[in-house]
């Protein structure tokens, strides 16, 4: 639902028409890679490309650049779920089976590259190589952020700094692409803009992704995301990092058994200790998205007249990503 | 109420914040750094006044500021140079040891204060936590303070290390080389020495055999080969230690671009150079032992090394990942495995000095 309140933002343009796959752009001799790509773009979000269609529509990007950026980062998205379905051996993805199951590995190991090859085949058609450049960086971010993510799993303790490392890498790195490109594509490449603008990205991925973890744990959960799923399948995410923290290997043992809610609220020591837990971390999260509205005032200062409308739509993605509520 | 403030190294006022000299009733706290260990440096900052910052007792503060944890570091060494001289009956000048005792505690004071200025002033705190104290971060102190404690302490250093000359001229060779290594540091300030190889080596001659024979001189002794050979063994553990330090940091200080020989190495080699470092040092303390003191302790030490080894060495081949808890785990038995050393060592001087 938090999702479709970007939809519903005042845009120059409707986001819910942006179509950023289209059978055509696939060679219509491999039937099976387009059936493929069917089921997986079918029930996306598209949450990324609609930000995207946001800041272009801001910075008057023509619309043949705004497919091109919107594609892009739906593409890098879309190649990562599949890559990260296959390798976590999830069964689904957006309540169809997963691509690596219908399809095989092997095709959906192929699928995915073949969305990263197409995005470099239509970015550098577009002749921007700095945009080449800062993609491909992107790309390398997100594969060392599977990498390592994959390498934390099965353990339990890890800590919260260790996991926003990686998702620094896996889940900022796209946040950044979405508000960063469109000014590349502009030609915008002032060094102090584009400093702001990754900080920002930061720390919307940062928040983005706690927000996510949250859902594990039934909180703000209104996608009915499954209950304990990360901590079930191995992966202790950063909420259950922070409540984890200070706790002894004997505590920590227990807590991961937990097979439901209420053994978990048991084993960490109470419904009351876990909202106290979860009133820490929203706060410390408080903290974040203070920073992340400091910085937005700095942008205000750097743009243009004619683009300082951007101020507005950026500012409540926190309200949206972290709290996932419309914004007031 | 605290505001937010964010300053690129390229502007005027970023150094006065990251110093702390911008105010004398604020402190300006790191939050947010990007691009650290370049040019286009950006840190966003929390501006509190003093009283805003919450603070432990002075003598907690200074505990950590200090770092009296690495005292160890050079009392051991001149513990063991002593031992050796009281067991073998030679007449020491209580006044000059005091003094070189003191000059070797005051350089290093001075130096883990440089080192946390440093560390602060090109970002390495902010990237490493473990790096430094935290004092600076937390706002306890400001790196402009840590500075001038900094210049106190080496200051101190040198008057010690000038009555110590002043009775043993011979000391003068060891302190001159000390010194060039010293400047040394000073002119290339990019950072501390543990965040270079050419500086892991100087760190290893300041802490071992530059240590142990400065002290030995300072004795109004001579320096012969078990001086020398205490010296190399108790640089090889130290630095095996500050491996195993930047081992545990490679992610971060590879993303940064700092060159120590683990990021070079990278992490895979990095781990045979762990495994390596430690049961070469072993050897070296056993050879050192088996020479120097007596083939008993010699065998009895290295034994309960190894033995201590196995879980270490066990988990360093099972590490697959710079991430999560298993490299940390890493990190506290080799970091128990030094102290272990160390411990063993105070144990074997003792018994010297008794039997």
């Amino acid at each position: 639902m938090y999702l479709w309140a970007l939809g519903d933002y005042k845009l120059q343009r409707s986001v819910i028409d942006f179509k950023v796959y289209d059978q055509k752009d696939f060679p219509a001799y491999l039937p099976k890679l387009n059936r493929l790509y069917d089921d997986l773009f079918a029930g996306g979000k598209g949450f990324r490309a609609k930000l995207i269609r946001m800041m272009s529509s801001q910075l008057k990007l023509d619309s043949k650049v705004e497919l091109l950026l919107g594609q892009t980062i739906e593409f890098i998205h879309n190649a990562s779920l599949l890559h990260d379905d296959l390798i976590d051996r999830s069964h689904l993805r957006r309540g169809k089976t997963a691509a690596w199951l219908k399809y095989t590995p092997e095709y959906a190991v192929l699928a995915g590259d073949y969305l990263l090859a197409r995005v470099m085949v239509n970015l550098s058609s577009h002749g921007n190589i700095k945009l080449v450049q800062y993609t491909a960086q992107v790309i390398s971010d997100l594969l060392e952020g599977e990498w390592l993510q994959d390498s934390v799993v099965g353990d339990f303790f890890v800590t919260l700094e260790q996991l926003d490392r990686i998702h620094n890498l896996k889940t900022a790195s796209l946040f950044k692409w979405c508000i960063r490109a469109p000014f590349i594509a502009q030609e915008n490449y002032s060094e102090e803009l584009h400093r702001t603008l990754e900080e920002m990205g930061t720390l919307l991925g940062q928040l983005f992704q706690r927000s996510d973890d949250l859902l594990d744990y039934d909180i703000r959960n209104d996608e009915g995301k499954a209950i304990l799923g990360d901590l079930k399948s191995g992966y202790l995410n950063s909420f259950g990092a922070f409540v984890c923290k200070g706790k002894s290997r004997h505590e920590i043992d227990q807590i991961v058994k937990s097979q439901n809610l209420e053994e978990y609220y048991k084993n960490i020591g109470g419904k009351l200790e876990f909202d106290l837990r979860l009133r820490e971390f929203d706060q410390m999260n408080e903290a974040l998205i203070a920073t992340y509205s400091h910085h937005l005032e700095h942008l205000k200062s750097l743009l243009p007249e004619s683009e300082k409308g951007l101020i507005e739509q950026l500012r409540p993605l926190t309200e949206i990503l972290y709290w996932r509520r419309k914004p007031s | 109420m605290s505001e937010l403030i964010t300053l690129s190294r390229r502007s005027p006022e970023f150094e006065s914040y990251l110093r702390g000299s911008f105010s004398s009733e604020k402190r300006a706290l790191p939050l947010q750094t990007l691009n650290v260990n370049s040019n286009s440096e950006t840190v966003t900052f929390r501006v509190l006044t003093v009283d805003q910052i919450e603070q432990p007792s002075l003598l907690a503060r200074l505990l950590v500021l200090f770092k009296v944890r690495s005292f160890l570091w050079v009392l051991l060494p001149m513990f063991v140079v002593l031992a050796k001289n009281a067991a073998t009956q030679t007449n020491l000048d209580p006044w000059v040891m005091v003094f070189a005792t003191l000059g070797v505690v005051f350089a290093l004071l001075a130096v883990n204060l440089r080192n946390e200025y440093f560390d602060h002033m090109k970002g390495a705190d902010r990237v490493l936590p473990e790096s430094g104290s935290g004092a600076i971060q937390k706002g306890w102190v400001t790196a402009a303070e840590v500075q001038i404690y900094s210049n106190v302490w080496l200051a101190l250093a040198i008057i010690m290390a000038l009555l110590v000359i002043f009775a043993y001229p011979q000391v003068l060779g060891v302190a001159a080389i000390a010194l060039a290594i010293g400047l040394w540091a000073q002119f290339k300030k990019t950072g501390s020495f543990k965040y270079r190889i050419g500086g892991e080596l100087s760190f290893f001659l300041l802490i071992g055999p530059l240590l142990t024979s400065g002290y030995q001189l300072s004795m109004g002794m001579l320096i012969d080969g078990e001086v020398l050979a205490a010296g190399y063994c108790w640089g090889l553990f130290v630095l095996f230690l500050l491996h195993i330090r930047n081992f545990l940091n490679i992610l971060s200080s590879t993303q940064v671009g700092f060159s120590n020989t683990v990021n070079w190495l990278g992490f895979d080699k990095s781990r045979r150079l762990l495994a390596g470092w430690w049961i070469f040092s072993i050897l070296c303390f056993g050879i050192y032992q088996f020479l120097f003191v007596n083939p008993l302790p010699a065998f009895l030490t290295s034994g309960i090394l190894f033995l201590a080894s196995i879980p270490f060495i066990r988990n360093l081949k099972k590490l697959s990942s710079p991430v999560g808890s298993l490299i940390r785990q890493v990190y506290r038995q080799g970091y128990f495995l030094f102290l272990l050393a160390a411990g063993l060592w105070i144990v074997e001087s003792l018994w010297i000095l008794i039997r």
